[in-house]
């Protein structure tokens, strides 16, 4: 039972450093809008090749 | 060739292009690894082109949106640059993105664009100032609307600050929730003695930001119910929550295994789930901002007998005796008289009518009509905000501001469901503690954990934010959760004609031979064609328009018309071929029972004073109309025509969808429509108009077809983006079907706390049991919610 000791601890670390990555997404407005960026990623893709159609 | 040789990849897809012999090469030298490839890059190369010198790109009604005075309310600073906020109608899909991501290239003063699409909301950002005009025109020549919005002020910043909040709150009492239950575990598969103790400890910690930091806006929320002393929802959750948390901190410090922390988490991670769900999926970007700024915003000229010239002016800062020169398809910025001659005007703003308006010099002129043909001087009598349509647009803001909140259905039954549980808990608790006090605790605390109505409280959200959801995929914007409720108790439903009922523009609908004969065909011969052609072609008249534009494409020839005359009433004359012909718009009179359109003009053309033809102009019902009214009639609304204009066609639309006369309310002001609505209680306003949004903001349910202005977008509760009527029915359907899921939800819940808080009251659930009957019975009622929206599928088709 002694290794829980260490795992509780572990877990807690765990927990928090997931909240904070939560709370820093959540403040630097990740969350705001949840479509658009989906959709972006769809046309990044066009404009690089397009970019690299130039070269 | 060797032009050829640098590209190694198709200009439009990017694929490599590996058989060069297979490859095609457009003049420019551009390579393509397939003809659809070329084709896209051409159509939407050349479509870039047109569009930048499309004379439509280019709008004076924009012009305002660069105004100083406009400016001060509506810029945002975006990286240290102008920005500006607009709602953008019709975006769809990815196509729409990558369309709107290239304005910067075609407008190339643009900075940056950035579109969100969850709210269709634009954010421009400029290089140099002047240029938001041109974006709203490009926008508008691609097929897209956009609205300014005010920039972020103190109210929105809070909003923004609040939705944050709201969502941290969410993600740590997740974390919380989560690693609670986890540590809980063990406590449930029979762990004792000192590790039991630690187990616990942990769970305290991490019970401890749940119940300070999480359940802050139960609290709060009890609090501002408290004080307005009526009953809340939150009552029985932060009773439950405190008590759970005394008791569990008390076993814990006596050594005892019966915790809650695992339950009250978990309840108060799903309740603010649930809450923050409806609260993303309701409307609430198009606010009252908006109001007022299709008039007040405009730049008006305005007489300057210092230099004899006009300087242009905001129409805001307009006086009494000012002259103003007004130009064809602007709007009068102020209340005033004519002092020119004649103009003919649109008063459809104020009245709805569908006619234009001759007016005459000394005739009185209100601000917002429209000058349809040639530019007029007005003297100003009332400035725009003490204007006919600036009082309206006051009163509709007050208004909106005054509604009184619904409460819903739902929270009125779990208030005082709320309060019943508690007596029977005092009650009981009171008289057992003399028998057990130990038993009676438990007991008690069993009831209030099993009989806390958070099922109800999270089912209907759940329901609605679904309903809402889907509605917004249809293109119908709810603004609220309430409206939904609203409609599901509609009896009578109020539809203006123009523009809602009907398209609201001027259509050619046929001929009429000299003796209005109905039995036969009838078309004039090319000489009387040729001949109303090349005389309307002069006049900048509705009526003249829609002749021309009809008789365009007819193989008509345009002769020399001379001594083109406008006579007074509606109508022009002039001698072509040395035949001298007169078109004079009427009235049509009422006798045409069996027409199937809606005449709202019966222009007659005579030859050398000779009737020769008639041609009948009108506004064409929607095609869904009917079916619209006739299914409302099934579900028992009773559907009522409110309309500006005259008797004659407002009759002649209620006959074409069988409403009786007592249905029908013509001539009506904006402000009398107001007055009509509010005899009628559960009532439901359909309008398009600036004079519909009076009616609109009342404590009716209403809404807003396509094309409206932007005061009644902001007056309505919902706003359809889609033509016609038929959306109406859509979401009435919706929100029968929506409520009768929240019925359902009621009744499984009420059958279940009853039988669940009598158990419990008997002894046979101990409060470790009710905690983990409850989320069960969340569950439940979360299962039936999703089962219910399965009607949505049906709504789809």
């Amino acid at each position: 039972m002694t290794i829980l000791y260490v795992i509780i601890p572990i877990a807690i670390i765990l927990v928090s450093f997931f909240v904070l990555i939560f709370l820093w997404a959540v403040k630097t407005e990740q969350f705001d809008d949840l479509e658009t960026p989906a959709h972006k990623i769809l046309i990044d893709d066009w404009n690089d090749k397009l970019e690299k159609a130039k070269i | 060739m060797d032009l050829h040789e640098q590209h190694s990849s198709c200009t439009h897809c990017g694929i490599e292009i590996s058989d060069r012999a297979s490859a095609i090469f457009s003049d420019k030298g551009e390579a393509f690894c397939c003809w659809g490839c070329e084709t896209v890059y051409k159509i939407l190369r050349k479509e870039h082109f047109s569009l930048i010198n499309k004379p439509s790109a280019n709008l004076p009604e924009y012009d305002f949106l660069d105004n100083e005075s406009f400016l001060k309310d509506y810029l945002v600073s975006v990286d240290n640059r102008k920005g500006m906020r607009f709602f953008v109608e019709g975006i769809q899909c990815t196509a729409c993105l990558w369309i709107i991501d290239q304005i910067p290239d075609w407008v190339p003063q643009v900075e940056n664009v950035h579109l969100n699409m969850s709210q269709n909301t634009l954010l421009v950002s400029l290089k140099e100032p002047g240029y938001f005009g041109k974006v709203a025109s490009v926008l508008s020549a691609l097929g897209y609307k956009a609205y300014p919005i005010k920039g972020l002020d103190e109210a929105k910043h809070f909003q923004k600050k609040e939705n944050h909040q709201q969502l941290m709150r969410l993600g740590i009492a997740a974390a919380c929730a989560g690693n609670i239950m986890l540590f809980s575990f063990s406590l449930y598969s029979g762990l004792k003695g000192q590790m039991a103790g630690v187990f616990g400890c942990l769970n305290l910690a991490f019970f401890i930001p749940v119940l300070i930091y999480c359940a802050r806006p139960f609290y709060n929320n009890l609090w501002r119910s408290l004080k307005a002393r009526r009953p809340s929802i939150d009552l029985p959750i932060v009773a439950a929550v405190i008590i759970g948390f005394v008791l569990s901190l008390f076993n814990l410090i006596r050594g005892n295994e019966a915790f809650y922390f695992d339950s009250l988490s978990v309840l108060i991670f799903l309740l603010l789930a649930s809450r923050y769900f409806l609260s993303r999926t309701q409307q609430t970007f198009i606010n009252s901002s908006y109001l007022q700024t299709f008039i007040t915003s405009q730049a008006c000229r305005r007489w300057n007998s210092g230099n004899h010239e006009y300087e242009k002016v905001p129409a805001r800062h307009l006086n009494v005796d000012d002259k103003v020169l007004v130009k064809e398809g602007e709007r009068i910025p102020a209340d005033g008289v004519v002092a020119s001659k004649w103009v003919n005007i649109n008063p459809s703003i104020l009245t709805g009518e569908s006619l234009p308006q001759k007016l005459f010099k000394g005739s009185e002129i209100f601000a917002g009509t429209q000058v349809v043909s040639d530019s007029v001087e007005i003297l100003v009598r009332r400035t725009t905000d003490n204007s006919r349509i600036g009082q309206i647009l006051k009163k509709v803001e007050e208004q909106i501001y005054n509604k009184t909140p619904l409460i819903s259905l739902t929270d009125r039954a779990a208030q005082y469901f709320s309060i019943f549980v508690l007596a029977v808990g005092a009650v009981f608790f009171s008289f057992y503690i003399t028998i057990d006090p130990g038993e009676a605790v438990k007991r008690t605390l069993a009831l209030i954990i099993l009989a806390c109505p958070c099922a109800l409280a999270l089912a209907t959200p759940l329901a609605q934010s679904l309903s809402l959801r889907k509605a917004s995929r249809k293109g119908y914007l709810i603004k609220n959760a309430e409206s939904l409720e609203k409609l599901n108790n509609v009896k009578n439903a109020f539809f203006d004609k123009t523009g809602t009922l009907t398209r609201g523009r001027f259509e050619f609908l046929k001929w009429k031979s000299p003796d209005m004969d109905e039995s036969r065909d009838f078309l004039p011969d090319m000489q009387t064609l040729n001949a109303i052609y090349s005389i309307e072609v002069n006049s900048q008249h509705p009526i003249a328009r829609t002749l021309v534009k009809h008789l365009e494409g007819k193989c008509v020839n345009k002769l020399p018309a001379i001594s083109l005359t406008e006579l007074p009433g509606s109508g022009i004359s002039g001698i072509v071929d040395n035949d001298h012909y007169e078109i004079i718009s009427a009235l049509p009179d009422d006798k045409d029972e069996n027409d199937s359109d809606i005449i709202s003009s019966l222009t007659s053309i005579y030859r050398n004073g000779n009737i020769v033809a008639h041609a009948c102009i009108g506004d064409v019902l929607h095609s869904d109309a009917k079916q619209t009214v006739t299914r409302l009639k099934s579900m028992g609304i009773k559907t009522h025509i409110l309309s500006g204009d005259k008797r004659i066609p407002v009759s002649s639309v209620a006959r074409k969808l069988h409403l009786a006369d007592d249905q029908i309310s013509p001539e009506l002001f904006p402000e009398k429509k107001n007055e009509v609505i509010k005899n009628f209680p559960d009532s439901l306003m359909v309008g398009d108009g600036a004079n519909d949004s009076l009616a609109m903001s009342s404590d009716t349910v209403s809404i807003a077809v396509q094309g409206s202005v932007e005061s009644c977008l902001v007056a309505a509760d919902i706003y359809v983006t889609k033509g016609g009527v038929s959306p109406v029915e859509e979401l009435i359907l919706l929100s029968k079907n929506t409520f009768s899921v929240v019925k359902r939800n009621l009744v499984f819940s009420f059958i279940y706390n009853a039988a669940g808080g009598l158990a419990a009251l008997l002894g046979y659930i101990s409060p470790l049991t009710a905690a983990i009957l409850m989320p069960v019975s969340s569950l439940t009622v979360l299962f039936s919610s999703f089962l219910g929206t399965k009607f949505l599928r049906r709504f789809n088709k």
